[in-house]
């Protein structure tokens, strides 16, 4: 048995044991759906960023890099971990507010709709099922690479590795996990930097031999590799700008973010876990990002390309640190797929069967846990069997949720005039003119240029929804009283020391933004002007 | 075009960071 299949066995015990553990002080469906609403800020901010980073940042986009497309996925990631900021305070704190279990219910509360409660859990749940069975394979391909085991073998592990915790514990035990997950993928992210520097020949001459690569000209340019994507810097930087938008509106309002906000023990949590959220997102991903360049230099031959952070870890770097390294990217996959089956679970027995809830809270309780058990048999045979008509929902990913949810939930927060009808055609028009471009693109294997973006379309028609819905019915009363509910601050909230304890945060984050820009400037622009 | 795009990283999140407090001020008023 090797180091590294060690390395990731005591890691899965240790994330089941401390799940289950943390699931034994769970006593009713608010335990269980939102921990009870008193987690503090470091169980915030570990979730979210847990959440949010999975086997793609850590594989996928690592390959791009190393690809040749460096600029373009760090134009993403600094406008992805924005979002962060512009979600908080523009939604995040109001939906906490709300005082409800899931993002689907708020939706349902705020227009007093059942339909709309139900058409936002129908598209998280087509959303989220997609990103999950993305990181499923994620993990279980990277557990494959690690222990030679049969592929099919590590899809179970994986799913068990989630699903007994999950399903016991809730969202108290994915909020304890997905902490000490984070932990480690940030220790991971960042110990194997140095060693990596180091055989690339020290940071200045690997930046300078990438400036001049002739064979992936453009590596780190601006341009980014002219054969990888668009043929043009112009087009590649439209396009990382496009994407960083589109995932900056995925941090801002998708459930498998905001849902953490509902679970935060006050608005100050929310809003102080947003700026660490948006710093440790950045950390972790620049980090990644300038490792995979380097490691480029240090062997430009990885194939596939998405493997060369598993071949550094096995290669590079003293066996210790290679076998944080897997652990860590394994468990961004781990603790992104139990955030998401958890997500599932919670909204199909919440919104969809909202019904069968009773006044027995052990009852509730119970029918609870069967739902999320029986969501995860579903998703264990999807993965499994791995059909080839269900894998096409993998192409999704967060752009139909941006496209369907965006400009509906920002509008329920800020618009007196918003009306249910709005709500509900902004929703779904937003949906389908994401899905029905994307599949067509992907069906037909026709490119679609760049300002024909499904997210764009899907944004527009969602625009399109908001004003025909607004035609057809105007805001009622109940609409603007539950508008101005929203904005009264509760009497819990107001505290001077707290106030300015909150604020404070922002010199803080002002402070990183400045260092952000010199490490830039110093480490990367100016070396790399000088070799070129 | 680097040090540009450089520069405007950090100029990006010192604009986030003023309207963070910005918000958290509008917040004490509602």
């Amino acid at each position: 048995m090797n180091a590294y299949l060690i390395g990731v066995i005591i890691a899965l015990i240790l994330f089941i044991v401390v799940g289950v553990l943390a699931g034994r002080r769970v006593k009713t469906t608010s335990d269980y759906y939102v921990a009870g609403r008193k987690a503090p800020v470091i169980l915030i901010v570990g979730s979210l960023i847990a959440s949010f980073l999975s086997t793609g940042a850590f594989l996928g986009d690592t390959g791009e890099v190393y690809s040749g497309f460096f600029m373009g996925i760090v134009i993403v990631g600094i406008l992805q971990a924005s979002g962060y900021v512009y979600g908080a305070n523009l939604f995040g704190k109001y939906i906490r507010r709300a005082e409800v279990n899931t993002v689907p219910e708020y939706f349902g509360k705020r227009f007093s709709s059942k339909r709309l409660r139900m058409l936002s859990s129908v598209t998280l749940m087509f959303a989220v099922t997609a990103y999950m069975l993305s990181a499923m394979q994620g993990i279980s391909t990277l557990m494959t690479s690690i222990t030679g085991l049969d592929y099919k073998v590590c899809v179970i592990i994986a799913w068990l590795s989630f699903t007994i915790f999950t399903v016991y514990s809730g969202s108290r035990g994915v909020l304890i996990t997905d902490t000490i997950m984070f932990l480690i993928f940030l220790a991971a992210a960042l110990i194997g930097i140095p060693y990596v520097v180091h055989a690339a020949g020290g940071w200045n001459e690997a930046i300078t031999s990438l400036a001049q690569s002739t064979s992936r000209p453009g590596i780190i340019a601006w341009t980014n590799n002219l054969d990888y994507l668009y043929p043009t810097g112009g087009q590649n930087l439209i396009w990382a700008i496009v994407y960083g938008v589109v995932w900056a509106v995925v941090v801002m309002v998708s459930p498998w973010q905001t849902s953490r906000y509902l679970m935060a023990k006050d608005e100050h949590t929310v809003q102080r876990s947003a700026i660490w959220s948006s710093m440790g997102v950045a950390t972790v991903t620049m980090a990644l990002y300038f490792t995979s360049a380097f490691i480029y230099k240090i062997n430009p031959n990885i194939d596939p390309a998405s493997t060369n952070l598993i071949w550094a870890a096995m290669n590079v770097m003293p066996m210790l640190v290679g076998v944080v390294l897997l652990t860590g990217i394994l468990s961004a996959g781990v603790s992104s797929a139990s955030t998401f089956l958890s997500l599932i679970g919670s909204s199909l027995t919440n919104d969809i069967l909202a019904s069968r809830q009773t006044d027995d809270v052990k009852k509730n309780l119970r029918i609870s846990r069967i739902g999320m058990a029986l969501v995860s048999l579903v998703v264990l045979a999807l993965a499994f069997f791995n059909p080839p008509q269900i894998f096409w929902i993998m192409y999704f990913g967060g752009t139909v949720i941006a496209s369907a949810w965006g400009v509906v939930a920002l509008s329920s927060v800020w618009s007196k005039n918003m009306s249910e009808s709005a709500a509900f055609w902004g929703m779904l028009l937003g949906f389908l003119g994401c899905v029905i471009p994307k599949t067509y693109s992907a069906l037909s294997g026709v490119t679609l240029p760049i300002y024909l973006d499904p997210f764009f379309i899907g944004i527009v028609m969602s625009l399109v929804g908001i004003f025909i819905g607004g035609k057809t019915k105007a805001a009622t009363a109940a609409d603007m009283a539950q508008y101005q509910a929203l904005h009264v601050r509760p009497a819990s909230e107001k505290d001077a020391e707290k106030d300015k304890k909150t604020f404070n945060l922002m010199y803080v984050y002002l402070a990183f933004g400045v260092a952000l820009g010199l490490f830039f400037v110093l480490c990367y622009a100016l070396p790399y002007m000088r070799a070129i | 075009m680097e040090l540009t795009l450089s520069i405007a990283f950090g100029a990006w999140f010192v604009a986030s960071a003023l309207f963070y407090g910005h918000m958290v001020k509008k917040g004490r008023d509602e």
